[in-house]
């Protein structure tokens, strides 16, 4: 769709009925959002922040998405603009220029039928078989342009039917993916009553003819033993129920995949010399089981979650590499970490082969007195060590004027698995860490953080602090510094490891739904995740400033 | 209690529906199985004299390029003749390690990795410097695709001929070459002419998933191109038949062994960036 036509249509349908926020559905309303970031690169060769065209060559680079979205009489109708000029985000380590509409989508509902055209947000379940959705900084938006329908049998039961093509940026990628679920919800009792929300999904993806040909060209030069026989077509489909008693939540899923072609980095090729290598087409079946149970009172909360994972690479074209064309969403096993440095080493989902589990415990001692204890556990289906996190966090609130925060984290990574950096051993980290929190007044706060990550691997050991002094209305300054005080890794161009600081300088504004933010900022290299799925992403230096604001 | 009653009547009923609603997803995951595998047909050598420029981005820090290399090598034997390998050494991966006797980064593999951004990681490869369908680069990550892009360009016509006379003389270590540009057809653009100067057997160090391999055969380094990096003109509109000629010399330095080295010229088409055409030959030959 031309997208001058649908700017002009909601120009035409804003000014028809107004901008008015506060009009009801009936009347119409026009709400939208824009978000921007701009960065200024300064090369600095002493953290390798270098050798990509933004440092040498361009100077400068950023992104926007500025979205619309309509509402009436049960119709909703959006747009979203996206710009990329110079953005590091697609590929860290380039640039990348495009613009154009990134998504549009109408959606109408018809008493018990709504049906929705477009680049269409949705999962199934947990989104194990399917999840289309958009993660901004690590550039994921895997939209379904297609179709979706979904019909309300009952108050209680929704079944739903799609079908279209991934979004691959500004293009499509080739194949197709169909789906079905149904989704039901049953209380029994009355007093204390136990609620059930039992659902069941299916995916049937087929990949394009360009991609067969690949894979059948690829194959040619597979040995006999390393030979099969591809498919287009593959199956998903997963049971999932939530059951909900008094103050005890348990959600479990199980989804399996049918024989699928995938790239297994692990699998072992053999070459024409008899020798091995890592990585190969192979085309298996895959499993995935997840639970989480959880409970909650006044003082304690509990919770746990488990999950196996077996060759569940799930994507629309398995040739794909990195972050493109997943179609599956598997959830991650570890506490989302928020401090710079407890949130270093960070595990990405493995999809071939993990076992894992997480325990939570929340204990309130006093109104004042909190406390947190996090345990992770990720190894591969053959015991290997991929990653345990200890953490630990007391929360201490004397009065409404200081919160402090305090606490350890104790972590092993695997570094060969997640990075694929040879001979890297299990980094080991401790970490303590704290955060104080005082208003002044009420006008005025100060909070001040520290962490100190103590490991002999990777670059070694870390010091990092920050001071933020806040004021009405809405101003926030920071200042913080990430000191490699005890070096172990020697940077390009350095003879040995070397004292670094990482210094970064800011300031933000938030006003209502809008904020902006100005910082100077010299950032290590380190890994960039978001529910589990990750990146590397190299060192940065220069100037950010970013806008987000709602209307 | 009525409302309790209906309650307690329907629900069993619409979990019946619901549970056959689930029975009808299983038969259809059950039943969806039975499609027929496609054939993998026999391998057949392409009956041209096209050589395909095969421009490897690689790194002695690149854990996974020794995969690469492999790949390269059962390419090599699979179509033998018919690839020219240049082992770019660029920026990304190429620090030497801290016991590596020899830095292969150079000027020209410098420049040549940034003439060939964008690209998403090492290995990759520009084969042809094609950009093909639904690689988001014309640099190719992903070394089992290789073979098959080769395989294609090698099936496409041959539009024009290289020869090379070669003179080296061991006192002076002075190479000559003459080169003749022969097109077999007429041929609209402008187009230029690049040499590579690669080097083979140099044994060193590599890091691969999981180690440092102490004693790597380094195949295809890039050492020194005898043009400029993005090639020297040659000609415009080229006329079908129509001889043209250059000349180059260079003096290899010591520290090369002109028994392991390449020589390899490639003809590009400047607007496309396109290589119509690629020539290798071996110096001690």
């Amino acid at each position: 769709m031309n997208p001058r036509i649908i700017i002009t249509l909601f120009i035409v349908l804003n000014s028809i009925y107004g901008n008015s926020q506060e009009k009801t559905e009936q009347q119409g309303f026009l709400t939208g959002s824009v978000e921007l970031n701009a960065n200024v690169f300064i090369k600095d060769s002493s953290i390798n922040a270098f050798n990509i065209p933004q440092y040498e060559t361009q100077f400068f680079g950023g992104e926007s998405w500025v979205s619309l979205q309509y509402t009436k009489n049960g119709l909703t109708a959006g747009l979203r603009y996206d710009m990329f000029l110079n953005s590091n985000l697609r590929n860290p380590t380039d640039s990348y220029s495009d613009r154009g509409l990134g998504r549009w989508w109408i959606k109408k509902s018809f008493e018990k039928l709504e049906i929705s055209v477009g680049y269409l947000y949705d999962q199934i379940g947990s989104g194990i078989i399917y999840r289309a959705y958009e993660t901004r900084p690590l550039f994921i938006d895997n939209a379904l342009l297609g179709a979706k329908i979904k019909y309300r049998l009952t108050d209680d039961w929704n079944i739903s039917a799609f079908g279209g093509q991934q979004k691959n940026a500004f293009d499509i990628y080739g194949g197709s993916l169909q789906g079905l679920s149904s989704d039901y919800f049953v209380s029994l009792g009355e007093t204390s009553p136990i609620t059930l929300s039992p659902g069941a999904g299916f995916v049937h993806k087929n990949i394009s003819n360009d991609a067969m040909d690949r894979i059948v060209n690829s194959l040619k030069g597979y040995l006999p033993v390393d030979r099969f026989g591809p498919i287009y077509s593959s199956y998903a489909f997963s049971l999932y129920n939530t059951l909900t008693y008094k103050n005890i939540s348990w959600y479990a899923e199980a989804a399996l995949k049918s024989n699928d072609i995938f790239y297994n980095d692990f699998a072992l090729q053999t070459t024409p010399s008899g020798g091995l290598t890592n990585g190969k087409y192979v085309l298996d079946r895959g499993s995935v089981l997840y639970t989480s149970i959880s409970y909650a009172s006044k003082k304690l909360g509990l919770s746990f979650e488990g999950k196996r994972t077996e060759n569940f690479n799930f994507r629309i074209d398995p040739n794909l590499r990195l972050l493109r064309g997943y179609i599956s969403y598997i959830p991650p096993m570890n506490r989302q970490n928020t401090y710079r440095l407890t949130a270093r080493y960070a595990p990405f989902t493995q999809e071939v082969s993990e076992q894992a589990f997480q325990v939570d415990v929340k204990y309130k001692w006093t109104k004042k007195l909190n406390t947190l204890i996090n345990f992770s556990y990720i190894n591969t289906l053959d015991g290997d060590k991929l990653y345990r996190e200890f953490f630990s966090e007391v929360n201490y609130k004397p009065n409404s004027s200081l919160t402090m925060n305090g606490g350890l984290q104790v972590v092993n990574y695997n570094q060969n698995v997640y990075e694929q950096k040879p001979e890297a051993p299990i980094v080991k980290t401790f970490v303590p860490y704290f955060d104080i929190l005082k208003k002044i007044n009420r006008r005025n706060s100060l909070r001040v953080e520290g962490q100190y990550m103590h490991t002999q691997q990777d670059f070694g050991s870390w010091l990092n602090g920050l001071i933020e002094y806040g004021f009405v209305p809405g101003w926030l300054f920071e200042i913080s510094g990430m000191f490699n005080i005890v070096p172990k890794r020697t940077l390009i161009g350095a003879s040995k490891p070397e004292k670094i600081l990482y210094p970064s300088l800011g300031a933000v504004y938030a006003k209502g739904p809008n904020r902006y933010q100005l910082r100077y900022v010299k950032q290590v290299e380190g890994v960039v995740c978001s529910g589990g799925i990750c990146r590397l992403e190299p060192a940065f230096s220069g100037v950010r400033f970013s806008l987000s604001s709602q209307f | 209690m009525k409302q309790m009653n209906t309650f307690i009547m329907k629900t069993p009923l619409k979990s019946i529906k619901h549970v056959i609603f689930i029975a009808i997803l299983s038969t259809l995951v059950l039943s969806s199985c039975n499609e027929t595998p496609v054939p993998i047909p026999d391998f057949e050598l392409p009956n041209t004299q096209r050589v395909v420029l095969f421009e490897y981005l690689t790194g002695v820090k690149c854990p996974n390029c020794p995969k690469g290399s492999n790949v390269i090598k059962n390419m090599l034997n699979t179509f033998p003749d018919k690839i020219a390998v240049v082992g770019v050494h660029g920026r990304l991966q190429t620090e030497p390690l801290k016991e590596s006797k020899y830095d292969f980064r150079t000027e020209a593999s410098r420049l040549l990795e940034e003439f060939h951004r964008p690209f998403l990681g090492k290995p990759s490869a520009m084969i042809n410097r094609v950009k093909f369908a639904d690689e988001p680069f014309r640099a190719v990550d992903l070394v089992d695709l290789w073979p098959s892009y080769v395989e294609g360009e090698l099936k496409k016509p041959q539009l024009i001929d290289i020869a090379l006379t070669s003179l080296y003389d061991k006192a002076s270590r002075r190479l000559n070459l003459s080169l003749g540009f022969l097109p077999k057809v007429n041929m609209a653009g402008t187009y230029s002419v690049s040499i590579f100067v690669t080097e083979n057997k140099i044994i060193d160090l590599q890091e691969t998933i999981g180690r440092i391999i102490p004693d790597y055969e380094h195949e295809h380094v890039l050492r020194h191109m005898m043009t400029n990096v993005t090639g020297d003109d040659i000609g415009t509109n080229l006329s079908r038949n129509n001889l043209i000629s250059k000349a180059y010399s260079y003096t290899i330095p010591s520290e090369f062994v002109v028994e392991n080295l390449d020589i390899i010229i490639a003809i590009r088409e400047n607007s496309t960036g396109y290589i119509h055409q690629a020539l290798l030959t071996k110096l001690d030959q």
